[in-house]
């Protein structure tokens, strides 16, 4: 009996240190809760973490509601990148919701990020725009913020982390010069454009592109038959010659604009659509790029036309 | 007579009431309502997360051109960049495959593709700025770019400010950025900030996505 005890303390001891080994070297699960922030957060860690979308692919971030299985899910976190400047409030009703408030770590990828106005209108009152996720430039500061944030939850990973972050900011901006590269050799000067929604201004604004226009008089708000008409006045005030809608957008409110104005219309993505994937930042950022570039090539020839006539 | 006398006595005044008992009642009760309703409403208030500026220096958000609140945020986010490389250039002098500690203009615009440096779309829309790095300052700890000659409607001239104190956290992006009205205003001889501020710079403070975070949750 006494031999048994004896024997029992070291073991106790020895299967301790072999269950605090086997929780330490669990990897880290990370939470996120937009689609880029998955592209992210997956090239940033490799396969050296888990990545866990708080809600199912295929629902719209801009009116979601949580449900039970979302409470689930963050139960199974130990880290949850947010956007945190209007773009996944819904986050912070499920945290609440499953009691993880204190104990839940956020990395809120924003927090160094300069923040715009979603209002191009220059007299109109300054609302912050929260799509800082459908632009190259500040996905950059983006994803150095979440190496540094996720290297303090993982020292022994941290260098690991950011030399991806780097490697994958290198990658996304020289994907973005060879645009350029094809961009600048347009006379884009007659650009007049005028977005649907206000999730490009952050794009257009790495360009050097200005947006005349926002549409929607709010963040995922469709206007009203007055506010229509005054931006279809304002389309025309303006000059706008380009509009550019949401990929999947329902198509008569743009139909309405169109025929009203006369304006050529392209679509861009929102990033917020398909399945989470480690390529869908780079896939949706290339296909606005091409589109962009497509619109610019007709602004090149409307302009060049112009001016052969003149 | 003596009826009239009797009359008389009989009679007695009766006054209308004034109200007044009322009025103070009510006026009581409303100043009740208004004493609670004011310590309930500044117990509610809000800190305001917007930093308070002083005159020498420019919100981001709310001060700026297009033009000039398009390149903020470029440099905002060259900063971190700038950091990085600093660091990797330093590992290489110290092994003696490096002079400079600091990337020049050329390799941020050519190699790195760093905006607003690099020659493109961007660059020539806000302006085509010149951007030169300072090194005169190194006795001073900071490394500064300098930024002038843009041509834009309402642009000024530029200064980011890299400051030393990030010693042993190379993974860091401590940086300050400075506009002056004047577009070809020159580089300044010191970034003393009371100097920079008489020679007429004004600091930039950004509206950061922690700001916002604040007052979303505040």
């Amino acid at each position: 009996m006494k031999f048994q005890r004896l024997l029992a303390a070291p073991l106790l001891v020895v299967l301790s240190t072999l269950l605090i080994g086997a929780v330490e070297a669990r990897p880290l699960r990370v939470g996120i809760t937009l689609h880029p922030y998955y592209s992210f957060v997956a090239n940033i860690v490799g396969d050296r973490a888990e990545i866990l979308p708080l809600i199912e692919a295929g629902n719209n971030p801009h009116n979601y509601r949580p449900r039970a299985e979302d409470m689930r899910r963050v139960m199974n976190m130990d880290v949850l990148v947010v956007n945190g400047i209007g773009h996944d409030e819904w986050a912070f009703e499920i945290i609440q919701a499953a009691g993880r408030e204190e104990k839940l770590p956020l990395i809120y990828a924003n927090s160094g990020v300069p923040l715009i106005p979603i209002a191009a209108d220059e007299g109109e009152a300054k609302v912050v725009n929260p799509h800082t996720f459908v632009s190259v430039t500040v996905a950059i500061q983006q994803i150095y913020t979440i190496a540094r944030e996720l290297g303090k939850l993982d020292p022994d990973n941290a260098v690991f982390f950011r030399k991806n972050a780097r490697d994958y900011t290198l990658k996304l901006r020289r994907m973005k010069a060879k645009f350029m590269g094809e961009l600048v050799k347009l006379n884009t000067s007659n650009l007049r454009c005028a977005t649907m929604h206000g999730a490009y201004g952050y794009l257009m604004q790495e360009f050097g592109l200005q947006v005349v226009a926002v549409i929607e008089p709010r963040h995922g708000v469709s206007p009203t038959a007055r506010q229509l008409g005054n931006t279809i006045d304002k389309i025309k005030a303006a000059n706008v010659n380009v509009l550019f809608a949401e990929k999947f957008f329902a198509s008569n409110l743009a139909d309405t604009i169109r025929e009203a104005t006369g304006i050529s219309m392209y679509a861009f993505s929102h990033m917020s659509d398909g399945d989470y994937s480690p390529e869908l930042f780079e896939r949706e950022t290339r296909a606005n790029l091409e589109t962009l570039v497509k619109a610019m090539r007709v602004i090149n020839t409307e302009t060049s036309a112009s001016a052969t006539e003149s | 007579m003596s009826a009239a006398v009797n009359t008389a006595q009989a009679i007695s005044t009766v006054r209308p009431r004034s109200g007044r008992q009322e009025t103070l009642t009510i006026g009581a009760v409303f100043l009740g309502i208004l004493i609670v309703a004011g310590v309930a409403i500044s117990q509610r208030q809000v800190a305001n997360p917007l930093p308070r500026l002083y005159d020498w220096q420019l919100s981001a958000f709310y001060d700026l051109s297009k033009t000039d609140q398009a390149i903020h945020t470029s440099l905002v986010t060259a900063i971190p960049e700038l950091w990085l490389l600093h660091a990797d250039m330093l590992s290489l002098q110290k092994r003696g495959k490096s002079k400079e500690t600091w990337p020049d203009i050329k390799q941020l615009a050519e190699y790195y593709y760093v905006a607003p440096f690099a020659q493109d779309l961007f660059w020539t829309q806000n302006g085509s700025v010149k951007w030169t790095r300072v090194t005169a300052f190194s006795f001073e700890g900071s490394t500064v770019y300098h930024g002038y000659a843009g041509t834009a409607d309402r642009q000024s001239a530029y200064l980011v400010v890299l400051s030393h104190a990030h010693k042993g956290a190379t993974f860091n992006s401590v940086g300050n950025i400075w506009m002056h009205p004047n577009p070809n205003a020159p580089a300044p001889n010191t970034v003393v900030r009371d100097s920079l501020i008489r020679s007429g710079w004004k600091q930039v403070v950004p509206y950061s996505g922690e700001i916002e975070r604040k007052r979303i949750r505040s």
